[in-house]
């Protein structure tokens, strides 16, 4: 496998430091083991960095943190990047929002079964995954959507771009998604 | 922010409690005594010693009994922390969870009801790093419990050191056990930690055997020596 270098966004409020460790060190950990990386907090980025990675990967954060959506203008270059991104969770719904969808509230907490709609690189067969969200994205005509839960829309990617919103919490149980997104 | 930390007594959540003190103010522990045995969201041996912990701490302690039926425990888990939020207003929980998709759900569920934050400093947590971190950072466990080849009553009561730590690992690579006990093992019981001021000591204590591969410590004296 190529070795990557990767750029992790971190969507935690920095201001609270330990959400840190449950929502980005996960994924840090899965990194590690193929590539290399550098974590950013979304309030230190600026859109210089961008450029000195091959991929781009946005954290997702606590239920009740939503501190993230006053940095949407940050997220802009996601309109021009031709860079694989994969958004988790809260990073799902700042694509969806770059790219015109809006959110609903949908609350899910645990496992969910996830049901396939489409062939796609990330997920194979229908598993079970972890969810912790309270919004939801209803995807517009910019998103082919490939997977989906009883309630929500799970995997979704910006059309002709591989840019992949995914609002279960891949880290957890299914670490495999963000290797095969490495892949890509 | 104000929290309260879900506190067995064990490793787990004595290493989630020294991480949130590095930023939060720990108003409460709140520990859930369980009348079941095989509860999948409570450690049950040792758990009426972890007041002696709260004085080394020298933090508040709410104790809540549960019968440890399944979803009814939930409802005293969620009294609880009830408790925590109104006596000392308490704006997150914090919680030494680190695979158990089980328990994070359940608790999860609780905080967003409560409208909380939760907090799991150790979720997903490298078990190999988890264990020298644990060390390195001078917290002394005993294990009270094993319920798993191939550890037998000669862990009882032992201190995980260098050599244990070792041991763990290696029996990880031949069984696949979890150095940790992540898997429910074992169960451990911290004795001293950078946050307490005086550290214990068990003075008398029985070995209870189930089987070759099942036992627990019943502590039945435990003293608290000045540091």
């Amino acid at each position: 496998m190529k070795k990557n270098k990767v750029l992790i966004i971190d969507l935690t409020d920095k201001d609270i430091s330990i959400l840190k460790d449950e929502f980005v060190k996960p994924i840090e950990n899965i990194i590690k083991q193929t590539s290399s990386f550098k974590t950013i907090n979304i309030k230190d980025l600026s859109q210089n960095i961008i450029n000195d990675f091959d991929k781009i990967i946005l954290s997702g954060t606590a239920l009740k943190d939503f501190k993230y959506l006053d940095y949407i203008s940050k997220f802009d270059f996601l309109k021009t990047t031709k860079l694989p991104v994969l958004g988790i969770c809260a990073g799902a719904q700042i694509i969806g929002l770059i790219y015109d969808s809006i959110l609903d509230n949908c609350t899910e907490i645990g496992m969910q079964d996830l049901h396939l709609l489409k062939k796609n690189p990330l997920v194979e067969k229908e598993i079970k995954v972890y969810c912790l969200h309270k919004k939801k994205i209803n995807f517009n005509e910019n998103f082919e959507l490939f997977a989906e839960s009883k309630n929500c829309s799970q995997i979704a990617k910006v059309k002709n771009k591989q840019i992949w919103a995914v609002l279960f919490h891949p880290e957890v149980r299914n670490e495999f998604i963000i290797k095969n997104f490495l892949k890509l | 922010m104000k929290v309260a930390v879900l506190f067995s007594g064990g490793k787990d959540s004595n290493y989630a409690l020294f991480k949130a003190s590095k930023e939060h103010e720990i108003s409460a522990l709140i520990t859930l005594k369980s009348k079941n045995k095989e509860s999948y969201m409570f450690q049950t041996p040792g758990v009426d010693f972890v007041k002696f912990q709260a004085k080394c701490l020298g933090i508040p302690q709410i104790v809540q009994t549960t019968s440890g039926e399944k979803e009814l425990e939930l409802e005293d888990l969620k009294k609880a922390i009830l408790k925590a939020k109104t006596e000392f207003k308490i704006e997150a929980v914090v919680t030494g969870a680190i695979k158990s998709v089980y328990q994070a759900t359940r608790i999860q569920k609780i905080c967003d009801e409560l409208n909380l934050y939760c907090f799991n400093p150790l979720w997903q947590i490298d078990e190999t790093s988890f264990l020298r971190e644990l060390l390195k950072n001078q917290f002394k466990i005993k294990i009270i419990a094993i319920a798993s080849y191939p550890l037998t009553e000669k862990y009882l009561g032992k201190t995980i050191d260098d050599n244990l730590k070792e041991n763990l690992l290696e029996l990880n690579k031949t069984y696949k056990l979890s150095p940790i006990g992540e898997g429910g093992e074992f169960e451990s019981f911290v004795i001293d930690s950078p946050l307490f001021t005086s550290y214990l000591k068990f003075e008398t204590f029985k070995i209870i055997s189930e089987s070759e591969n099942s036992a627990h410590l019943q502590i039945e004296e435990i003293k608290i020596v000045k540091k």
